[in-house]
């Protein structure tokens, strides 16, 4: 089908307060449990403060106000998580573009079943790491990371609430160019709505207080009808000037991400004396791995290359090299193998590079469509 | 499903690690990007924990009878063991722990030795005497940018969140001195200058020119191994005479906790221990790995009878007479103080068997006799 | 002139394999530092195995498989196309040269086709000189 606008907001008052724009992902979710449509939910929410989002599995509708709010200081990864330990259920996930890229992957390989879950997209303007992010708010927003609040990503800023109610924003351009800001993935992402999802959910082009909504799948627009005839959420039609609104804003975001792109994976691509010096590091612990989301297999033909003797680094070309052949036209560039990795190699910028290779070869966009990649066809073509 | 923080109990770095639970159960481990310490970054060791653990968990006590272990009520085995305990003199008797226990087992076991009177109690600190010094580096933050470091040991291998901290600071232009037994290691090659060594105690004896004369206020002097508690001093010593920081990485998860509340032993003294008891009570510590199996079988027959408490079945099984299991760190709550003497609270992850005593349960049966 | 470069080629048994052989047998010389693995079709070489050959020393490495449309079986050299596309772009990654991987499609009669891609792929590698890598192995 094609995509339908809409906006809509929580019909539930303590929500709509709780949650952002609306509440309407809130909302959402908990129509899914209560209409028993999925056995299970799984979201983000803060495990002990805003800079601690961790995934969350909600079964009791009453648990999910909870998890009612944004976070941007959440690099997480559900992929895994879906395909692993929650196959056997019916599950309403939440997801920003990297984890339905992720999910697609995963589905191509037939490791879930997509009728199980429902999948609601997030705009995602990029995410924060914890660590740096609480730095970054000691040094430009002269302020104890403590006691921030609520952190929002808006109108090209990163703007934080504190406990007293002020507000202080200072532009993302300002940030980055000093080497803050967000992660370098989510920098060079070229995804911020996931139209790969059943639904996606954002604040672009939307009044206050509502939430903007492209319904991209049958599944999604009958997920919404039914909740506005339950009385869950209410809705109404966007202006055109608001669909155009959100449009560009979606520009300006792709725009940025092109200078990081050509950045990260030209101008400033680590040299091969440099990737030399990162492969002398590597102490095989296989961090990469596990965490890809696109490696899932039993049996790992690295480990049957490798392990040969824990105290050398593995030769790259049968290690990281083995590892590109097995995924990199699948890379999404979520860069959770940067950010697991004990000695700080920059893989990512290696296995999306390959990607983008991939893609220019033979037009296969990681993380979209129904097709596995042309490597796995057994035509003869 | 649930996610649950947790710190990594397999060196004494003290990363943190999210433990993922389904059922009661750790069914994998998730990156706990909060942490200060390690930022969701984990080693393998620390990743397949919980696995290893799990695989050798069990839950009932085991009696040697005819040289075999047979399982044994918890009633029977706690009530033999307070048998043998008081019929022996509490100089006959020794307890041998590790930094694998937390603090508060640390404090309990202090506890029950002085109302047993049982003073031949200690942890065995791989050589390293207790901390108490004022040249500890107080974050790991400091290494990031470091002029210079001086290594002792293979420190990207055995604490790669350490060799992370290296391998930031050589990247900031940090230059890396390193000193080890091994030709060549994951560390030699990532210094500027490698020494191959026979002995560290010699090393440190004539410790060379050339690296004295790189260190100052900045710099940091790394070690994860000694051969005896000298060593230390000798170190202590010459970061003395250019103001250098330290930062000694002890082996368990609790070493330096550990050393806090009860003695600290090196090679000699566990044999001297040994040597001097009838009963040896073990907890949580491999003594198998710290000498080799054979030499400590041969000391451990001599004595009347061994209790071996473990959190997961050793592979080597010596002549115990009894085995006890105990809660394993996930299935308890606690703190453990990480080798820069930071102190971090853990939470329990998953229920314990019911079935199954904690340390604490165990020594307060033993003490109602 | 023989240089001392060392030549991996991995060959379909039901076509370049042959194509060697036909050379052979017409005693057409090519070069000696080329060694040989018969494998039973394009389709079974991995990316990996290449990686392999560059790791354990080889300097090049050739793949042979049958003409579009004559694999013994069906379309396995319609996958192993379909996986070339990205050796070049692996191996780049780590310093080796793209020159230094080639694949070609060559029957069993083609014992001249054989001689001379052999022989070109060798002045290259010849060319290119031992495989220099930046990695250390300890």
């Amino acid at each position: 089908m094609d995509s339908e606008f809409l906006e809509i907001k929580s019909k539930d008052d303590e929500v709509c307060k709780l949650g952002e724009c609306g509440g309407s992902v809130t909302s959402i979710l908990k129509y899914l449990l209560e209409s028993k449509l999925v056995d299970k939910v799984l979201t983000i929410g803060k495990y002990d403060d805003i800079y601690d989002g961790v995934p969350v599995l909600i079964e009791n509708p009453k648990d999910v106000n909870k998890t009612a709010g944004s976070l941007h200081c959440a690099p997480t990864m559900i992929g895994d998580l879906v395909s692993k330990f929650l196959n056997d259920f019916k599950v309403g996930v939440v997801v920003k573009p990297c984890d339905s890229m992720a999910l697609n992957e995963l589905e191509k390989r037939k490791r879930f079943d997509r009728d199980n879950l429902y999948i609601i997209g997030l705009n995602c303007g990029g995410t924060l790491m914890p660590h740096p992010a609480q730095k970054m708010f000691e040094l430009f927003y002269d302020v104890n990371p403590e006691d921030i609040l609520k952190e929002e990503i808006d109108k090209g800023q990163i703007i934080i609430e504190l406990k007293d109610g002020t507000e202080k924003g200072v532009k993302i351009d300002d940030l980055e160019d000093k080497g803050w800001g967000r992660r370098e993935n989510c920098q060079r992402c070229e995804i911020m709505i996931p139209r790969n999802t059943d639904l996606v959910c954002g604040n672009w082009g939307a009044d206050d207080g509502w939430t903007f909504v492209e319904i991209i799948t049958e599944k999604g627009k009958e997920l919404i009808q039914a909740g506005i005839k339950a009385g869950v959420i209410e809705s109404k039609s966007p202006k055109q000037e608001q669909i155009e609104k959100r449009a560009k804003l979606e520009k300006i975001m792709i725009n940025l991400m092109k200078k990081f792109e050509t950045k990260h994976l030209e101008t400033e691509y680590p040299s091969l004396e440099e990737w030399d010096k990162y492969w002398n590091r590597c102490i095989e612990c296989y961090g990469c791995r596990d965490v890809c989301p696109i490696c899932w297999c039993r049996e790992c033909e690295i480990e049957k290359l490798n392990k040969e003797n824990h105290s050398k680094s593995p030769d790259p070309l049968t290690f990281q090299g083995v590892k590109l052949s097995h995924m990199s036209y699948s890379c999404i560039n979520c860069g959770q193998c940067d950010d697991v990795c004990p000695m700080e190699i920059p893989l990512s910028k290696l296995f999306y590079k390959l990607q983008k290779k991939y893609r220019k070869k033979t037009g296969y966009n990681a993380g979209f469509g129904e097709e596995l990649p042309p490597l796995y066809s057994p035509e003869m073509e | 499903m649930l996610i649950k923080h947790s710190i990594c109990p397999s060196c004494s770095v003290g990363c943190g690690i999210n433990l993922i639970c389904i059922d009661n159960e750790v069914v994998g481990t998730y990156p706990y990007k909060k942490h200060p310490i390690n930022e969701g970054k984990n080693c393998s060791n620390g990743k397949n924990y919980y696995k290893i653990n799990k695989k050798n968990s069990f839950k009932t006590p085991l009696k040697n009878s005819g040289n075999k272990l047979i399982e044994f009520d918890w009633d029977r085995t706690v009530g033999s063991i307070s048998e043998i305990i008081s019929s022996y003199h509490s100089d006959e008797i020794g307890i041998i722990s590790s930094g694998k226990i937390t603090n508060e087992e640390a404090t309990f076991l202090k506890n029950f030795a002085k109302k047993k009177g049982i003073r031949k109690i200690g942890v065995y600190s791989h050589n390293f005497p207790k901390i108490s010094t004022e040249k500890l580096i107080s974050n790991y933050d400091e290494l990031n940018n470091a002029p210079f470091l001086f290594i002792i040991g293979d420190i990207f291998v055995k604490n790669p969140l350490i060799g992370r901290r290296i391998a930031i600071a050589s990247d900031n232009g940090s230059k890396i001195f390193s000193a080890d037994y091994s030709d060549t290691s994951i560390t030699s090659i990532n210094s500027d200058n490698y020494f191959k060594i026979s002995s560290i105690t010699e090393f440190l004896n004539n410790f060379p020119k050339e690296i004295e004369n790189e260190l100052n206020k900045d710099s940091v002097i790394i070690f994860n191994q000694l051969e005896d508690k000298e060593d230390f001093e000798k170190i202590e010593k010459i970061s003395n005479n250019n103001d250098s920081k330290i930062l000694p990485v002890l082996s368990d998860p609790n070493s330096y906790g550990t050393m806090e509340y009860l003695p600290t032993l090196d090679k000699n003294d566990l044999i001297d221990l040994i040597d001097g008891v009838k009963v040896l009570i073990i907890i949580n510590s491999d003594i198998g790995d710290y000498f080799g199996h054979a030499e400590i079988n041969s000391k451990l027959k001599k004595l009347d009878e061994i209790m071996f408490l473990t959190e997961s079945l050793p592979e080597y099984m010596s002549n115990f007479d009894y085995v006890l299991p105990i809660p394993q760190m996930s299935e308890k709550s606690g703190t453990l103080t990480n080798t820069i003497g930071k102190s971090q609270s853990f939470e329990k992850v998953v229920r314990k068997d019911e079935s199954v005593f904690s340390i604490e349960k165990i020594f307060n049966e033993i003490l109602k006799d | 002139m023989v240089s001392d470069v060392k030549i991996l080629g991995f060959c379909c048994n039901w076509c370049s394999y042959g194509g060697a052989d036909t050379a052979g047998t017409a005693r057409m010389q090519y070069p000696p530092n080329a060694r040989i693995i018969r494998v039973m079709c394009s389709g079974r070489i991995n990316i990996s195995m290449i990686l392999k050959a560059f790791k354990e020393g080889a300097d090049g490495v050739f793949v042979g498989g049958c003409h579009m449309g004559d694999c013994h079986y069906a379309s396995g050299n319609y996958k192993w196309r379909r996986r070339a596309k990205m050796v070049g772009d692996i191996i780049e990654e780590f310093g080796i040269e793209k020159d230094r991987f080639i694949f070609e499609w060559i029957s069993a009669s083609e014992g001249e086709k054989f001689q001379t891609t052999m022989t070109n792929f060798e002045k290259t590698i010849t060319g290119l000189g031992p495989l220099k890598r930046g990695f250390k192995p300890i």
